[in-house]
């Protein structure tokens, strides 16, 4: 589903480089279910961002679903975010304005579907996050928990290959948090392939397969392997 | 106060700060300008007109019979007409002329000393001095006082002479006004000479009879006692009233004349007051719409300048937090704000010269303008400075409400 | 289409959401439209070509035949003697040629009851007049003979004497002497007024009755527009002798090939002047057609033009208004931009979002703007009440209205837009 091989990302001011990313490998087959974990600054977010196709990459190749995205053009880039990619974010982000029905609406508008087919899959996507019936309501007007679902199943509707999602219980008190958590093992159990980033060791642990990510590069954990400082004792040369 | 962070924070966002300097250098160029329009309407309408413009009404009128061709019987009704208006209440004197002061155009001819050489260069606004054909009462009865010789009088009646077929011998007695006087006989008196329209008996005091002329040709006008009455040749009868009591004479005028004979056309009626304001109502009307266009110009840069403070400071909120979480007073925060519009206004203040200096030379293209000076443009800058401290009133209040707490908070 | 249709519904929603600033942003960018249109309607008609379809063939003949040398006057006159016109009329080179000069008549209806006279502008000219006008008959034509009584009125003229009717043959009384209607002119409407563009006239309506020249010199109707002479003269018919210069002289040359020989026409004329003595300066005569005559008067106000280039810049000003606050608008959606490009819209999606927006802004702001033009422009005819004539606000200003409104809206829209769809994607949300 998704392969990253060496993919290298810099930033550059004036003065200094950073190299958020470097020599980044990994390899997610479908319907894997993949945490990310790694102290902060260690370049998780980023490696989310240039998996979702939000941010680009200085070196290295991507594919996604057998798709090399290397040289793709704005467009074609929009077109895979939106097909392929359903993004699930640690606050959120629905349009506060807008009701239920409008923020799960959004992506699918931009998918060219009709009126009746965005209607099924946006009811299809409600049902499976339990909020079936809540159409007309604000975002305000639901609780953490709820709107994290909303969230999901905005990323659901347009039924994507692969769901990102980064820290989505962040923001949320345990009993949500843990609420979503079921969710997504639930989606996972129905085929969907998703990459989470968390701070949280015990939903890693939750989670089949661990990836760390320390000072930009990857280090595989397999499941059930203890947290140890194996991976912080490695050498890292600028 | 840093001035060199200032400048950076504003140099982030090149464009928007760039569309608001044009804006405000724009608008200082326009206001500057339209003040010199009107401080020149208003010159030109406040010129003194040394007449007694307050207490004057004149009347325009056509025969519309031809009747009236037979010019005896045309001036006997001209006579009659204004032995009446004359017996009004509160006329003091009447006269008909055949043209009126404060006017574009009119009855000019080129006035010299008949002893003037055939070859000789005259200067070129004695080519078009207003010959003023009236009854003895002409000057006096627009208040102008006679300040050397005399009068005209009944004996200087020229309107036999004229009709009988003798015009190119008459040599009529004139009087004229001391500007013409001066400028044909700059070294001597100009009583008893004679000139190509007659011979000068009375100089009059200079009055305004053509205020959109230059200098001295304004004041000129030669006057001869003469009743010109021709059939299609638009009459005008001026009464000299009591102060006060236009209004009255004017609601009696009509009736009065056409009580005497009916056929005739009163094409207007209306004070020399009137007259002077219509006369300069383009000048006025054009400085009104400019003033309004300005009026309207600051108070879209109002907007710009308040949507501009307001987007900048929304910006800049997390620096605002870490300030005041550092330990700057809400005063330091709104000196800041303000110190970013000062910055902004200076800096338009320096590119206004600019587009003042343009916008005045394109404006000299059309109209004739006066070139700016630097009070004028001290005076627009203080408007562009306090409009624009007016706009950021209102965000710079708002930055006050951020509280320090804001430097915590993560993005 | 169906995403034309969401963005209005986007834009709709932002419009309820913010209407402050829409409000400010239609305003103050209708304001500037509005000042730029009223101003148009004004120029509209000064600058306009009153006879387009021969407006190059028709030609103001000016000469400089002033027979006493005198500095002030070293230019070609428009207005020219009537032996200068009479010679000008012989020649046939021209299709049409026309002398006129402008006077003013009471005249009455014989048949009337009433005794009331009415004031007519008057036109003296020759009977090609109609021809290189192009004037418009409702009935009769012009006259035959140059020394008849035979008159030609105009629609308003018809309208007070006769009530409108077709009165050909009917008489009318001028200053004791009786003339015949002949012919009788449709309303028309002729802006500029090309054949008296002189002494502020330009924008005067046609005038309201039309004598033969001769007829009128000999009936001694008076000239009211410019005259100047170098001899005294007691009436228009003694004109006809001296060097008074109070004639205007128009000619239709069909061709270049015409219009070089009517130039050596005139020519030859002020070289036999010359000749006898009579023509002290240099032979300087000019012909200036329909537009460069219009031009060379200064037919459009220079006021008004100054007064134009002030809203130029007035509306440059609201577009840079307009700009900043999308700036700020875009800026403070950042977060909803972000969200959108994250689930797929392209850079192209939010910018076509925000031409639709736009277009709404535009289309708004075109209707403000018209009302806000016409109510500027009935004011600004308080002002200047001689344009009342000379303004017209018709459908085809209130298109071209529309059409600002809402290029001046993409304009002012489009660096912020290309920004805003351009901003980097990761920043804007987490």
């Amino acid at each position: 589903m998704l392969n990253m091989q060496s993919i290298s990302r810099i930033f550059k001011t004036d003065t200094i480089k950073t190299h958020a990313l470097r020599d980044f490998n990994l390899n997610v087959k479908p319907g894997e279910f993949v945490s990310v974990t790694g102290p902060s600054g260690s370049g998780k977010s980023t490696f989310l961002n240039v998996a979702g196709l939000l941010d680009g990459f200085d070196g290295g190749s991507y594919e996604l679903d057998g798709v090399n995205v290397k040289g793709l053009k704005d467009d074609e880039l929009s077109r895979l975010r939106n097909e392929k990619i359903g993004f699930i974010f640690q606050s959120y982000n629905l349009i506060p304005d807008f009701n239920i029905f409008d923020n799960i609406d959004m992506p699918l508008r931009y998918r060219g579907f009709s009126a009746k087919e965005r209607k099924r899959r946006i009811e299809n996507a409600l049902e499976q996050v339990g909020l079936a019936s809540r159409h007309k309501y604000l975002p305000s007007q639901l609780s953490g928990g709820q709107q994290q679902r909303i969230a999901i199943a905005r990323a659901l509707a347009g039924e994507p290959k692969i769901l990102l999602a980064d820290e989505p219980t962040g923001n949320l008190d345990s009993l949500m948090a843990r609420q979503v958590m079921e969710l997504l093992h639930t989606l996972n159990e129905q085929g969907s392939t998703i990459i989470m980033v968390t701070h949280d060791p015990d939903q890693a642990r939750s989670i089949k397969r661990n990836v760390q990510v320390i000072d930009g590069q990857i280090t595989d954990m397999s499941i059930y392997a203890p947290l140890n400082n194996v991976a912080l004792n490695k050498a890292h040369t600028a | 106060m840093n001035i060199k962070a200032l400048l950076k924070a504003l140099l982030l966002r090149k464009f928007a700060t760039c569309l608001l300097l044009l804006q405000l250098a724009l608008t200082l160029g326009l206001v500057v300008n339209t003040i010199l329009i009107s401080l020149d309407t208003s010159k030109k309408i406040n010129d003194p007109l040394m007449f007694d413009v307050q207490n004057l009404l004149a009347i325009e009128l056509l025969p519309t019979s031809g009747e009236f061709k037979e010019q005896k019987f045309y001036q006997s009704i001209t006579e009659q007409d204004l032995k009446m208006l004359k017996e009004l209440d509160g006329v003091i004197s009447t006269a008909q002329y055949n043209q009126l002061p404060i006017q574009n155009g009119g009855w000019n001819g080129n006035f010299k000393d008949e002893n003037t050489p055939k070859d000789a260069i005259s200067a070129k606004d004695l080519d078009y001095v207003p010959i003023f054909y009236s009854n003895k009462m002409g000057v006096e009865n627009l208040g102008v006082e006679i300040i050397e010789g005399r009068a005209l009088t009944k004996d200087d009646d020229m309107t036999a002479a004229y009709y009988a077929g003798k015009r190119d011998e008459l040599q009529p007695n004139i009087v004229i006004t001391q500007s013409l006087a001066k400028a044909v006989y700059p070294d001597e008196s100009a009583l008893g000479k004679l000139s190509n329209h007659g011979r000068i008996v009375g100089i009059a005091k200079d009055f305004m009879v053509n205020p959109r002329w230059q200098g001295r040709a304004k004041y000129f006008a030669v006057f001869g006692n003469f009743t010109f009455a021709q059939f299609d040749f638009t009459q005008n009868y001026v009464l000299r009233v009591e102060p006060g009591q236009i209004n009255n004479v004017k609601k009696r005028v009509e009736s009065t004349i056409l009580a005497i004979h009916p056929e005739r056309d009163i094409l207007d009626v209306y004070s020399m007051n009137e007259r002077h304001k219509e006369f300069f109502s383009q000048e006025t009307g054009l400085s009104s719409l400019f003033t309004i266009l300005c009026i309207l110009m600051v108070m879209v840069t109002i907007v710009s300048n308040f949507a501009h403070a307001h987007f900048h400071m929304s910006q800049q909120r997390k620096y605002i937090g870490i300030r005041r979480a550092l330990g700057a007073t809400k005063r330091d925060i709104i000196l800041y704000v303000f110190s970013e519009n000062w910055l902004m206004s200076l800096f338009a203040c320096i590119l206004g010269i600019g587009t003042t200096i343009i916008i005045n030379i394109l404006l000299s293209q059309v109209i004739t303008m006066e070139k700016p000076d630097i009070l004028l443009y001290f005076m627009a800058v203080s408007i562009i400075f306090i409009s624009g401290t007016l706009a950021t009133w209102l965000p710079a209040y708002k930055t006050t409400k951020i509280s320090p707490v804001v430097a915590t908070h993560t993005l | 289409m169906d995403m034309f249709l969401y963005y209005l519904k986007l834009s709709k929603h932002n419009l309820k959401r913010h209407k402050l600033f829409f409000t400010l942003m239609i305003t103050t960018l209708a304001v500037g439209v509005a000042v730029l249109l009223a101003n148009l309607a004004i120029l509209r008609v000064m600058t306009s070509d009153p006879i387009p379809e021969k407006s190059d063939k028709i030609f103001s003949v000016n000469m400089n035949a002033w027979p006493e040398k005198d500095e002030n006057i070293s230019e070609s006159l428009h207005i020219l003697r009537y032996r200068d016109a009479m010679h000008i009329l012989k020649s046939n080179i021209p299709t049409f040629s026309i002398a006129h000069y402008a006077s003013q008549v009471y005249a009455r209806n014989i048949e009337s009851k009433s005794l009331t006279r009415f004031s007519a502008e008057t036109r003296a000219t020759t009977s090609d007049f109609f021809e290189l006008t192009n004037a418009p008959f409702a009935f009769g034509g012009t006259w035959n003979n140059e020394n008849s009584n035979d008159v030609v009125i105009g629609a308003d003229l018809n309208q007070k004497l006769f009530g409108g009717i077709n009165s050909v043959g009917k008489t009318i009384e001028i200053g004791k002497q009786i003339f015949r209607v002949v012919g009788v002119l449709k309303p028309w409407n002729l802006k500029p007024l090309f054949y008296h563009a002189t002494e502020r006239r330009a924008f005067n309506k046609t005038d309201d009755l039309y004598a033969p020249l001769e007829t009128a010199l000999t009936y001694n109707w008076g000239i009211s527009a410019r005259t100047s002479s170098t001899e005294s003269f007691s009436d228009a018919s003694d004109t006809r002798a001296k060097n008074v210069f109070y004639m205007q002289a128009f000619v239709q040359l069909e061709n270049a090939q015409q219009k070089a020989q009517f130039q050596n026409y005139i020519d030859s004329y002020s070289q036999s002047l010359k000749d006898s003595g009579e023509h002290p300066f240099p032979i300087n005569n000019k012909l200036y057609d329909v537009n460069q005559w219009l031009d060379k008067n200064k037919v459009v106000d220079q006021k008004i033009l100054a007064f134009a280039l002030a809203t130029v810049l007035f509306l440059a000003v609201c577009i840079f208004n307009a700009s900043s606050l999308l700036l700020a608008r875009y800026h403070s959606a950042k977060f909803e931009t972000g969200l959108r490009r994250a689930v797929g819209a392209s850079k192209k999606n939010i910018f076509y979002q925000g031409a639709v927006e736009s277009l709404i802004i535009g289309s708004c702001c075109a209707v403000l703007a018209i009302i806000l033009g016409w109510a500027f422009l009935k004011f600004s005819l308080t002002l200047f009440p001689y344009l009342n004539d000379i303004a017209s606000f018709d459908a085809k200003l209130m298109l071209l209205g529309i059409v600002i409104a809402v290029s001046t809206s993409f304009i002012s829209a489009l660096y912020p837009l290309i920004q805003a769809s351009n901003s980097s994607l990761s920043a804007q949300i987490k």
